[in-house]
């Protein structure tokens, strides 16, 4: 060393040497805190559900990493600094009034300076940069890093809850998605060719699918959820039969909007299952059945079920016929079709002729006739066999009390109760 | 820049001089060199037959200076002091000639201070403040270099007139003169008794003097020290301590000189923390006033200044 730049130098490069172990030192701090947040978040996760712990928890590090940058960009060391480093490795103040003094000029200052100097030639090894690192640091460090990795691997039942939360949160958006989809598809529907009628009912339809989506807004569980399900599934089920036949009537086919109804119709369904579709279609036909008969319901709910749904509805509803039998048929059909769940949404509606020597009729009212045939007209409500007839009120009322019964046991799904009231107290 | 080592040379081989006439006082002559290059005055607190005396008779010799002792007794008088003006007939004519007291000389040794009356000390201390002299409506400088070496007896505190505190703020040390040792005295014996003690050599002329305070005056000192002063300074303004009342801005301005003082005695021509430090003790201890708290508690001037120290360099 030998000249004012060659100490200037000297200094920078104890300056930047200081500066490198400060800025460890500090990201070492920033990642020891970052641990220390990562464990008890990883902790509180064992006992709270918190599904997303793992992404606050590399946030958490994340921050603690940039607030340490940010640390070490701020509080880097300066010049002076650095000289009072050097000075206090045995140099008494030489260097720091050098630096100070290092642009002035004067004898007693050059002479100062050349003293500095002169101290430092030779001796440079002994300025020494302390890297010590607190060692609680690395002790907290680590411990904390080991306990998140511990936690975070560990099973708990709130952890559990958080899973299944977030599923049923995924399905709860996905669900209300999809319900938003149908209530676009039932937007874009070209109402100006529709009846005034037809338009009241669109609205309607999607203030009903409105009112799904805000039951899924409440759902807090899965039997909420699947509560909410079964009631959109009715729902979307209902939309699907009166858009069908709306897009059956002449006035719609005239006016080329019928496509799109059923379109829009077959989107209903689209996400359904048809085997579950066909059920639910077979327990609707069972409760609008009743004119028709039970067996006839039984038949037509096992058909659109599936294969396996449709012969067990359909040989029960034949041999029970009446009440129960379209009852049971219209349940076996909608079960069948659970089963199944082969079922094509677009299977069209059609009558059938139950084998009257099939089926228990106990429970029913009306009675077989011996020769074992029937013979059938078309009367004022539509298809009509010979034999003994029984009259449409007790029909009706021996449906209804089926109905009532049925509720009491618990026999029909959850929030169907309301609907099966309302529907038999439409016919008093 | 030859001169500063050269004058270097030259103050630590005074005080070598000095140390061979006074066993065991080491510190004592360090500490009075200090003040003489920084320009201060000095009040030297022992037993009687300590060799403070002896010291500043030493001094003298050393560095050349014309010395004058005064007693002081509580008859002492102003102009006894400072002189005075004495009538003079020359012819037919008198008027009156000025006839300068024992004050007029380079290093003044004033002997127990506080036996004279506030009056005199006052005279005194016009002098070591101003380095000039007022009689009647005349004014005298003193020759320079000027140090005043005062005196005072720590337990016979019977018809004494303690120095104020505004008063004891122009000495720039106070130094305690402490009993020696054993040893110390046993070299004493051997070196006074025993055999002629040889004159001390002049060292140092007062020209000679006068430069190396002009360079030490010129030695830089850092912000860091800088600093450290006021910090320690305004430590002893802080309440809650054993302190009743802290140390003026005179203070402040005797710890820079000291410092300066300090380095160049020891070959650095840069004051540091340590010359800091060290020159705390002679600085403040006769500039901070204990509270009750620290007298029933025995604690003393130094114990406090040490005190502030350690915090101030924590």
């Amino acid at each position: 060393m030998q000249s004012k730049e060659d100490l200037l130098s000297f200094i920078g490069k104890i300056r930047n040497r200081m500066n490198r172990v400060e800025s460890l030192k500090k990201l070492l701090f920033a990642l020891m805190v970052g641990a220390i947040v990562v464990a008890v978040l990883e902790g509180v996760a064992l006992f709270v559900p918190f599904y997303n712990v793992h992404i606050f928890a590399l946030i958490a590090v994340g921050l603690a990493l940039v607030t340490g940058v940010i640390l070490c960009f701020f509080r880097r060391h300066s010049m002076k600094d650095a000289a009072m480093q050097i000075d206090s490795c045995g140099f008494e103040e030489r260097i720091i009034t050098a630096y100070e003094n290092r642009d002035k000029e004067g004898d007693m200052l050059e002479a100062q300076r050349v003293n500095a100097i002169g101290a430092l030639r030779g001796n440079e090894g002994y300025v020494k940069v302390k890297k010590k690192i607190p060692w609680w640091q690395i002790v907290a460090l680590v411990g904390c890093v080991a306990l998140a990795i511990f936690f975070a691997n560990m099973v708990s039942p709130a952890k559990q809850r958080a899973s299944e939360q977030h599923e049923l949160q995924q399905e709860v958006a996905d669900a209300k998605q999809g319900i938003q989809e149908k209530i676009e598809a039932l937007e874009n529907i070209e109402k100006e060719k529709l009846s005034e009628e037809d338009r009241k009912a669109i609205e309607e339809m999607q203030e009903s699918l409105r009112n799904s989506m805000d039951e899924y807004s409440q759902v807090v569980n899965r039997d909420e959820f699947n509560e909410a399900k079964q009631r959109e599934d009715y729902k979307e089920n209902e939309i699907e039969m009166q858009l069908h036949n709306m897009a059956q009537s002449g006035q719609n086919q005239n006016s080329g909007v019928s496509e799109q109804l059923t379109q829009v119709a077959n989107q209903m369904s689209g996400q359904q299952g048809g085997g579950q579709q066909g059920g639910q279609q077979g327990g609707q036909q069972v409760a609008q059945g009743g004119q028709q008969g039970g067996q006839q319901g039984g038949q037509q709910g096992g058909q659109q079920g599936g294969q396996q749904g449709g012969q067990q509805g359909g040989q029960q509803g034949g041999q029970q016929g009446g009440q129960q039998g379209g009852q049971q048929g219209g349940q076996q059909g909608g079960q069948g079709g659970q089963q199944a769940g082969t079922g094509h949404a677009d299977n069209e509606h059609d009558y059938v002729s139950v084998d009257t020597g099939v089926g228990d009729d106990e429970a029913l009212v009306g009675q077989n006739t011996e020769s074992g045939t029937t013979e059938t007209y078309v009367g004022e409500n539509g298809m009509s066999w010979s034999g003994t007839h029984v009259d449409y009120q007790q029909v009706i009322g021996s449906y209804t009390q089926q109905a009532y019964e049925g509720i009491s046991r618990g026999e029909y799904p959850a929030g169907m109760e309301d609907i099966i009231k309302d529907y038999f107290s439409s016919f008093e | 820049m030859s001169d500063v080592a050269y004058f270097q040379q030259k103050v630590m081989e005074a005080q070598a001089e000095i140390g061979k006439g006074l066993i065991g006082q080491t510190e004592i002559v360090r500490q009075t060199l200090l003040a003489m290059l920084s320009g201060g005055n000095v009040l030297l607190e022992g037993m009687p037959g300590l060799g403070k005396t002896h010291l500043v008779r030493t001094i003298s010799k050393v560095f050349d200076l014309p010395f004058k002792r005064i007693q002081f007794t509580p008859d002492l008088m102003p102009g006894d002091v400072t002189g005075t003006k004495i009538i003079v007939k020359k012819g037919e004519e008198t008027g009156f000639r000025f006839e300068p007291g024992p004050i007029f000389s380079s290093l003044v040794l004033a002997d127990e201070i506080n036996r004279a009356t506030p009056k005199t000390q006052s005279a005194l201390l016009e002098a070591m403040q101003e380095h000039t002299v007022t009689v009647g409506t005349d004014t005298y400088k003193m020759p320079e270099p000027f140090m005043v070496l005062a005196t005072q007896n720590p337990i016979e505190q019977e018809g004494t007139y303690p120095l104020p505190e505004a008063q004891l703020d122009r000495f720039m040390f106070k130094i305690l003169v402490g009993f020696p040792t054993k040893e110390e005295l046993k070299g004493i014996l051997n070196l006074t008794e025993g055999s002629v003690m040889e004159e001390p050599k002049t060292v140092m002329t007062a020209e000679e003097l006068m430069e190396t305070k002009a360079l030490i005056n010129q030695i830089p000192i850092a912000d860091p020290v800088i600093d450290f002063i006021l910090n320690l300074v305004a430590a002893t303004h802080e309440k809650g301590g054993y302190i009743r009342e802290g140390a003026s801005p005179r203070a402040a301005q005797a710890l820079v000189r000291a410092a300066k003082a300090k380095a160049f005695m020891e070959g650095r021509i840069n004051a540091s923390f340590d010359d800091v430090a060290y020159a705390a003790y002679p600085v403040l201890r006769h500039r901070i006033i204990l509270n009750f708290d620290a007298i029933s508690e025995g604690v003393t001037e130094d114990q406090v200044v040490a005190g502030i120290i350690a915090k101030i360099t924590k």
